[in-house]
């Protein structure tokens, strides 16, 4: 009677202790985070983006060991003390560990192989950044907010984002009204258009832009978000208004200036080709990326009037 | 000879040992060695768990064990091909694991990323057995035998090329890392998931040693001698398909190791089966202990795959034992 007595007591004590835990649901199922962790690694740039919306400093980032990409919006708040823990693509683990985190924020497609080693590091949350488009990065913003223990903060900043976003939005939509427009990348070797299925397109379209961009697949949906587009292609699809992000100088869309094709296009006659910081638009993929692209439409909606 | 022979092996084997402690030594963390050596033996002390015993220790003895088992399937089956050229991914075992996997990636791209290794080993051994199907409507020769592969192998790239530049760069991400043959993120459940299998099929390819000496004499002369060619022959290109089949499936594509281990063991003791098998295998496993140890150290914190330093370990001594050796024949 007395030994099951204590076993109840001991039961209870456990309970007790274990309920600090915060249950996370994400991609590869439930996690459970210690209350507030503190000493948290991110492998993709928009949980850096979750975690400095809410005055939160990661220890490690995953920065492709190119400390500028982590952007001077985020910086302001997180400081520079972070570890440079690899590529996104393959994070060192040991440095990873070294760094003995209380919570690791992985990406599904890139990382979610790993997820079972991630895991015997520290409590791993696994989100879909690189394929998502941008309606799931911001839901994703409060699976990181009850992550580290700070729902209500996110809650807020996240509201507050919403009603930024949707003051761009009415700014926006008039002007943007019966117009497409397009978004691709372009470095020295080609141009990818980023689909309406993208982070980017879903944010065109939340501003009122059509899409000239054909879905290639059944049922009218976009197979790939990223698609390697030739000249020809480009003056298939032909936009009102082309935004370049380019990630080397002269691009490869520089060296169509002056072909018959370029300067047949719809945008180029119009003088409506506008070039944007390609790392802000096509690799942060967070609310605070959301908000300097939407500036940067705002400005280039000025420019057309 | 037997006597050179021995002091042969035993460098090789002291080679194993000291690239395995080199291996469990660096990494992108600088681990004092009083710190392994707690972590190792669980002494009182400062210790590294994750990333002694769940990283580092796993790692080595997963490349040591995927090395020796693809050295081991590239000897094999140039004996069987008798060609110098041959390795497992000239009877179309890499190119037929890879286009699985890409498909898979690609046709559901929700599917449990346990299956990947499944699905791989299911591709080697597809394209094995349509090579081995085709092959054997005539009387089967190793020539034939090997262009079927590489034409069979050729198709699967083109697959594997289409899939690469039309797919979407996020399903393919994983599938890509792991096509360039790499153990990031490898621990003790890959270990537990192929090691029962690969120490079987290792031993299996051991004793088969004095029948491949048969068959490298020719189809002609090792049935004068009475054996079944086409029997025994098929039973080595399985275990051979096998071998190289679960170890690309846990490491990826790791190319080059069963071409140049055997080239290697050659050189060192000779063209005899019985003795090149166990050569090539420790080689085998020293070249990719060597390539994920450095892949690990030289760049810290970025990962170099270990496929891409195989090759850039490999190739030049390969060409010096090439340039180096007395040109009579291939043995």
């Amino acid at each position: 009677m007395r030994s099951s007595l204590f076993g109840l007591i001991a039961a209870m004590a456990l309970a007790v202790t274990t309920v600090h835990a915060a249950e996370i649901e994400h991609e590869l199922g439930v996690t459970d985070v210690p209350d507030n962790p503190e000493r948290i690694v991110v492998l993709e740039f928009s949980f850096i983006d979750a975690l400095a919306s809410v005055g939160v400093a990661p220890v490690g980032i995953a920065d492709d060991e190119r400390r500028e990409r982590v952007i001077s919006a985020y910086t302001d708040v997180i400081g520079d003390e972070w570890v440079s823990v690899g590529t996104r693509r393959s994070p060192s683990l040991e440095v990873i560990a070294s760094l003995q985190p209380d919570l690791i924020i992985a990406d599904l497609s890139r990382h979610g192989e790993a997820y079972e080693t991630l895991s015997q590091i520290a409590p791993t949350i696994v989100l879909d950044s690189l394929a998502g488009d941008y309606h799931d990065s911001v839901e994703q913003m409060s699976v990181v907010g009850a992550a580290i223990g700070k729902s209500e903060e996110m809650d807020a900043r996240v509201a507050e984002h919403r009603a930024l976003m949707e003051d761009y939005v009415a700014q926006i939509r008039p002007l943007s009204e019966g117009k497409s427009a397009q978004f691709g990348v372009t470095n020295a070797n080609g141009l990818w258009l980023h689909s309406p299925a993208s982070y980017n397109g879903s944010l065109l379209e939340m501003f009122g832009f059509s899409s000239t961009m054909r879905p290639d697949g059944d049922g009218g949906v976009y197979e790939t978000n990223y698609v390697p587009t030739t000249l020809e292609q480009l003056s298939e699809v032909n936009p009102d208004i082309l935004i370049f992000g380019e990630y080397a100088d002269p691009s490869f869309v520089d060296g169509w200036a002056g072909e018959t094709l370029y300067d047949a296009l719809g945008a180029v006659q119009s003088d409506r080709v506008f070039n944007v910081t390609a790392h802000n638009w096509s690799r942060l993929r967070g609310m605070l990326a959301a908000e300097l692209t939407a500036a940067d439409l705002l400005e280039i909606m000025g420019q057309l009037e | 000879m037997t006597g050179r022979l021995g002091l042969t092996y035993a460098l090789l084997g002291a080679a194993a040992l000291a690239v395995a402690v080199l291996s469990l030594a660096v990494g992108a963390v600088r681990v004092p060695p009083g710190v392994i050596i707690n972590t190792l033996f669980g002494l009182d002390g400062p210790t590294q768990d994750f990333i002694i015993n769940a990283s580092r220790v796993p790692r080595t003895l997963l490349s040591a064990l995927t090395g020796a088992s693809l050295a081991l399937s590239g000897a094999i089956i140039q004996a069987i091909l008798r060609n110098p050229l041959a390795s497992p991914k000239i009877i179309g075992i890499n190119s037929g694991a890879a286009l699985a996997v890409l498909l898979a990636a690609i046709a559901v791209p929700d599917l449990p990323l346990g299956w990947q290794p499944l699905i791989a080993i299911a591709g080697g051994i597809a394209a094995v057995s349509i090579v081995y199907a085709m092959a054997e409507f005539r009387p089967i020769s190793p020539a034939r035998l090997a262009l079927i592969g590489i034409a069979v192998g050729f198709t699967c790239d083109a697959g594997v090329d289409f899939i690469l530049v039309t797919a979407d760069t996020y399903d393919i991400s994983a599938p890509m890392i792991w096509m360039t043959g790499s153990l990031w993120g490898r621990g003790w459940q890959h270990l537990e998931a192929v090691w029962p299998f690969l120490t079987v099929l290792i031993a299996l390819g051991l004793a088969l040693a004095f029948r491949l000496d048969l068959i490298r004499l020719g189809a002609a002369q090792a049935t004068s001698l009475g054996m079944n060619v086409r029997i025994e022959r098929l039973v080595m290109l399985a275990v051979a398909t096998l071998l190289a089949a679960i170890s690309v499936s846990v490491v990826g594509v790791l190319g080059f190791v069963g071409l140049i281990a055997p080239h290697i063991a050659r050189a060192l003791v000779g063209g005899a089966s019985r003795q090149l098998l166990p050569a090539s295998l420790l080689i085998g496993a020293v070249l990719v202990m060597l390539a994920d140890a450095a892949g690990r150290a030289i760049l810290p914190p970025i990962e170099v795959s270990a496929g891409v330093l195989t090759a850039l370990f490999g190739a030049p001594f390969f060409i010096y034992l090439l340039l180096n050796r007395p040109s009579h024949g291939d043995e």
